[in-house]
């Protein structure tokens, strides 16, 4: 009997105990959340509730929201808008800027590499700070000013192009839409590259020095050290900037709306209208709201797909 | 030795002459702006101005109130960063160390709408907003704040890096998840802090649209937009004066950046960037 | 503890912040509320006004509404550029009077109505404007009426009171399925200024060149392409390379196949029942003809021309350029007299349209800057009160002309030559004079940027294209037929 009671007694501690740890799981689940839930309150009410509006009109015939009579016309947007060309042209441009853009990440190890074979010192401060500037300072007047140094009759950079060529250049970096991909990228790496630089130099320096010391006597070289050491070690540095910077250029808008004078109609030729522009083109100036918020669930499908190959690319889903 | 020494003297002179032909289009502006001859043409290029003045600085902040945008910008830019910088971190703390029940799904769920144009959403936020009655406050330029995705995701990275045997002791000394990030999480993230402050005063000062929406007094009024109207009361593109206006706008931005950059290399030294 | 509490209160700041933010609006926002019925107010000042324009102003004035009300207005246009207390061009030294004056004027009619006017510049203007629209609380939208599924078509209006029809040289034209057929206009705002296109010609790089003057009222198509190619090259006085002309900007150039469409009558719309039974005949011979002459006038212009940066010397001594196109006559006439160069210049009108309805006279047409009425606003009659008074007050008419802005009023636009000399006034006299009021220069028989998807950003496309040499005339007309029918087709 008495043995029994014992028994029964431990069950009772344990069943406490698991409810104790029950309560001790949930208020732990609380605490957690707790952090979180204002965030996920903000983006619920700020961002999904208004997208839910956007998915509702993709599927309407719509001009402007709010006026007129809104008809239900079912998938008709969709198909409308994956059949223009307008809008498959604006996918391909967006992703052609995103990849030249990319050019940043190797302009930036290169000039990370040179900055951190100084050493450290006054001069690697001051071309860290330098580099990085043009980062800083975007906008309207940024572009005036690459409006005249891109420009095919004297430009300042078809000048220098001339003088090293000598022949006369005329390219309308920004004009002729042979080339105002390339114009644009050129705007956007100089203004992305010292981003780059920076996180580049600073995987450069955390490489344990013991690698390279190690290298040293075996013997290996320079180039050597760099080909085997120095670029597997910074793969997670590329790819973090990789993603980076192919997201940053997938949204890409203001810069490009500026060299089209104020519209999203992507000029020159059409080259430099990217998804945003489109949308942004269907939203406001000639307004379609149904097509533009047709376009704007495509975009988010797109970067649906985009974040999770991120995710697994930066091993979220590796469970520690 | 001297080979050595020869070696970096040229990798210097090497790295001076790129960051002068990087820098040419920030110091033409700059010497644009002190020029009274660079209005609706441009004077060719040089490095000292065609006509050194102040000529184009007088007119800036004669034409519009400069001063009111800038104070109005200040305080609504400080507010966003201070929210959005604490909240994203709170998110990048629970992601990073906590273990709860969704994790996944609601970083997901955050994530996701990290590309999502705004431009497409802005009809219906407006409206919501007119709902509230917060149209003219800065109200809609605030509460997006309390949910910055890219500081979210950036934080986790730095904090997962944080090693876990410190909030263990803590654990043990009986403080809470919320004493530890205030006390242990927080101090250890200056870099961070510093970072996200950047890249968040930095997209607060030059957004436009929104602002201009919703703004819809003109003594409440932000400088992106203030410069837009300063822009629209001349006749021409007068280059001088708009290159004053843009140094303008920038000089804070840049004094912000000398001071807080070096936090910037280190952020993204502890980030999970690096191996 | 502590800390829970320190976050607390910085929490509780925040949310005062943003509570007291919201406080300040909704206290602006009561005091604001209309009070009035707005029907009265407008029908009282209906009544005062006499068909005969000259005596608006006594008549007017006798009216003085009591209903207290406050009427918004919203958008970009010359209220930014003037600003409230005026503002003053920094290189022409020209001052202009702010829209107190209007205001001040406005009171004398309706002292209680309080006018709200919210200014926003150009960059991004049709979004900000829609988005406004929406909220529902403007009443007038500034340059509106190209937005029109937001406007309120105006015809009862004019047929209340037809003398404002005839006071003005334009109106806001559109076109409207449900209230007339296709190939009719309806008014949707009214015309408050207007910006003739002209043509500025360099006296002394023709007399370098020993090239007569051409007469403005008999020039043709052919006649502007002998005169560019006679003028470029090396300028046999001052050995200085010239060019022939500039057309409207590279970046707008399909305001250039505006007027050169329309010279050579052009009409490419079927109108149907509906504009999904509307055939566009864009791929024709007049359209080959219409681009052909784009591409070969482009060819005597500046090679900055393509990034808008020609016209940098156009208004000073070292001027390279015989003639050149702009939608800005009077800051441009400004410009000119502030660098006293009134002698080496005149302004020109483009040369006859050639067949069809409006055969004869000039091509040149007028953008505008113009006002509607938003159509969910609930103040509609007291809206139509004041764009009435904006083109028919003479205060307003006067300020106009201070403002340096050409007047839709044909009675006030006829006082130009008092502002400026008659190689100037003449010519846009004769354009202002002489253009048709049911004519609308963006939905006419020959172009469309409203009605037709990106009809107008196509146009820019393959003129551009076709002056960089990346595209034949084929081509272009090839992809911009297929993207009318495309859309088209989505209407079906």
């Amino acid at each position: 009997m008495k043995g029994m009671g014992n028994h029964a007694l431990i069950n009772k501690g344990v069943n406490m105990k698991n409810k104790q740890l029950f309560a001790l799981k949930l208020k732990r689940q609380l605490v957690w959340y707790s952090f979180i839930i204002v965030s996920i309150l903000t983006l619920g009410i700020l961002t999904y509730l208004p997208m839910l509006t956007t998915i509702k009109y993709s599927f309407h015939d719509t001009q402007v929201l709010g006026f007129g009579e809104e008809k239900f016309i079912g998938l008709l947007n969709y198909q409308k808008i994956v059949n223009n060309s307008s809008f498959l042209k604006s996918i391909a441009n967006t992703f052609i800027l995103a990849i030249l853009g990319l050019a940043s990440i190797p302009i930036g190890f290169v000039l990370a590499s040179l900055i951190n074979n100084i050493g450290k010192s006054k001069w690697q401060s001051l071309f860290r700070v330098g580099f990085y500037f043009p980062n800083i300072i975007t906008g309207v007047s940024v572009v005036l000013i690459f409006q005249i140094v891109l420009k095919a009759n004297g430009g300042l950079l078809n000048n220098a192009l001339s003088l090293l060529t000598g022949q006369k250049v005329t390219i309308g970096w920004l004009s002729d839409s042979r080339f105002s991909h390339l114009g644009a990228t050129i705007l956007s790496v100089w203004g992305s590259m010292g981003y780059s630089m920076l996180i580049n130099l600073a995987s450069l320096q955390s490489i344990p020095s013991e690698i390279y010391e190690a290298a040293e006597v075996d013997g290996a070289s320079g180039f050597k050290q760099w080909l085997y050491i120095t670029i597997p070690q910074m793969t997670s540095c590329f790819v973090f900037l990789f993603i980076t910077s192919f997201i940053n250029g997938l949204a890409r808008f203001s810069d490009l709306f500026i060299i089209g004078g104020n519209t999203s109609a992507g000029r020159p030729g059409g080259t430099l209208q990217t998804i945003l522009m489109y949308i942004y083109q269907f939203s406001f100036e000639t307004p379609q709201y149904g097509i533009a918020s047709a376009g704007a669930m495509i975009l988010f499908i797109l970067t649906f797909t985009i974040t999770m190959i991120n995710l697994k690319l930066t091993g979220f889903f590796k469970k520690k | 030795m001297k080979a050595k020494k020869i070696r970096r003297a040229i990798i210097i002179v090497i790295l001076l002459i790129v960051l002068c032909i990087i820098l040419i289009p920030l110091v033409w502006s700059v010497i644009l702006s002190f020029d009274r001859k660079a209005l609706s043409s441009l004077p060719p290029f040089s490095l000292v101005p065609h006509e050194p003045s102040l000529f184009n600085y007088e007119v800036a902040f004669k034409t519009i109130p400069l001063v009111r945008y800038y104070l109005n910008t200040i305080l609504v830019t400080a507010l966003h960063t201070i929210i959005a910088v604490l909240f994203a971190m709170m998110c990048g703390y629970a992601f990073a160390k906590g273990n709860f029940w969704g994790k996944k799904f609601w970083f997901i769920f955050m994530l996701a709408v990290m590309m999502i144009p705004f431009e497409s959403r802005m009809v219906p936020l407006y409206l919501q907003y007119k709902k509230w009655g917060l149209l003219d406050t800065y109200a809609p330029l605030l509460l997006g704040g309390f949910a910055y995705v890219y500081g979210i995701f950036f934080s986790k990275q730095n904090i997962e890096a944080i090693p876990d045997s410190l909030r263990e002791s803590a654990y043990i000394d009986g403080a809470s998840e919320w004493r530890i990030f205030f006390r242990i999480i927080l101090p250890l993230s200056k870099p961070l802090i510093a970072t996200l402050s950047i890249l968040q005063i930095l997209s607060n000062w030059n957004s436009y649209l929104w602002p201009l929406v919703v703004i819809r007094s003109a003594e409440k009024q932000l400088i992106s937009v203030g410069v837009s109207v300063f822009n629209a009361q001349q006749d021409a593109i007068y280059y001088g004066p708009r290159m004053a206006v843009a140094v303008v706008s920038a000089i804070p931005l840049s004094i912000m950046f000398l001071f807080l950059q070096k936090y910037i290399v280190q952020s993204i030294a502890v980030s999970g960037i690096k191996q | 503890m502590k800390i829970k509490s320190k976050f607390r209160a910085i929490f509780l700041t925040m949310v005062i912040i943003a509570s007291s933010l919201a406080g300040c609006a909704s206290a602006n926002k009561e005091a604001k509320e209309p009070s009035a019925t707005p029907t009265q107010t407008a029908e009282k000042s209906e009544a005062s006004n006499t068909t005969d324009e000259s005596t608006n102003e006594e008549a007017a004035s006798q009216v003085i509404s009591e209903e207290a009300a406050t009427l918004r207005l919203y958008g970009p246009g010359l209220f930014t550029t003037v600003g409230e207390n005026g503002s003053t061009d920094i290189v022409t030294g020209v001052s202009k009077p702010g829209y107190k004056v209007v205001i001040d004027r406005w009171k004398e009619f309706y002292p209680n109505v309080e006018l709200q006017i919210e200014t926003i510049p150009w960059d991004n203007w049709r979004a900000a404007t829609q988005t406004a629209a929406l909220s529902g609380d403007v009443d007038v939208l500034l340059h509106g009426s190209s937005i029109v599924p937001v406007c309120e078509p105006i015809v009862s209006y004019l047929e209340k009171e037809p003398e404002v029809r005839e006071a003005v040289g334009m109106m806001a034209m559109r076109k409207n399925v449900e209230l007339a057929p296709l190939s009719e206009y309806i008014p949707y705002g009214l015309t408050i200024t207007v910006n003739p296109v002209m043509v500025v010609i360099d006296k002394e790089i023709f007399e370098h060149y020993g090239v007569e003057l051409p007469n403005y009222e008999s020039w043709t198509m052919q006649d502007i392409v002998d005169l560019a190619k006679k003028t470029t090259g090396t300028d046999p006085v001052t050995g200085k390379q010239t060019y022939g002309m500039s057309m409207i900007a590279a970046n707008s150039t399909n305001k250039n196949y505006i007027w050169s469409s329309r010279a050579f009558n052009n009409a490419i719309f079927e109108w149907g029942e509906t504009l999904g039974t509307t055939k566009v005949n864009f791929n024709n011979d007049l359209t080959r003809k219409t681009l052909n002459y784009l591409t070969e006038l482009v060819s005597f212009a500046s090679p900055d021309y393509a990034e808008g940066l020609d016209m940098a010397v156009a208004y000073t001594a070292d001027n390279n350029l015989a003639m050149f196109i702009i939608e800005d006559a009077y800051s441009a006439y400004n410009t000119i007299k502030a660098a006293g160069l009134e002698n080496k210049y005149m302004f020109a009108a483009l040369p006859k349209i050639e067949a069809g309805e409006f055969a004869g006279i000039t091509s040149s047409h007028m953008g505008d800057w113009n006002m509607a009425i938003c159509n969910n606003s609930k103040q509609k009659d007291l809206a139509w009160a004041f764009i009435k008074f904006m083109v028919t007050d003479e205060v307003v008419q006067q300020w106009l002309l201070d403002t340096y802005s050409i007047p839709a009023n044909k009675a006030a636009s006829s006082r130009l030559s008092e502002f400026m000399p008659d190689d100037y006034a003449n010519s846009i006299s004769y354009v202002v004079r002489t253009s048709p009021l049911e004519f609308s220069a963006s939905a006419n028989n020959c172009y469309d940027s409203g009605n037709f998807g990106t009809f107008a950003n196509d146009l820019t496309t393959v003129i551009n294209e076709m002056a960089q040499g990346n595209m034949d005339v084929e081509a272009a007309i090839q992809f911009v037929q297929k993207n009318v029918d495309d859309y088209l087709g989505t209407l079906k």
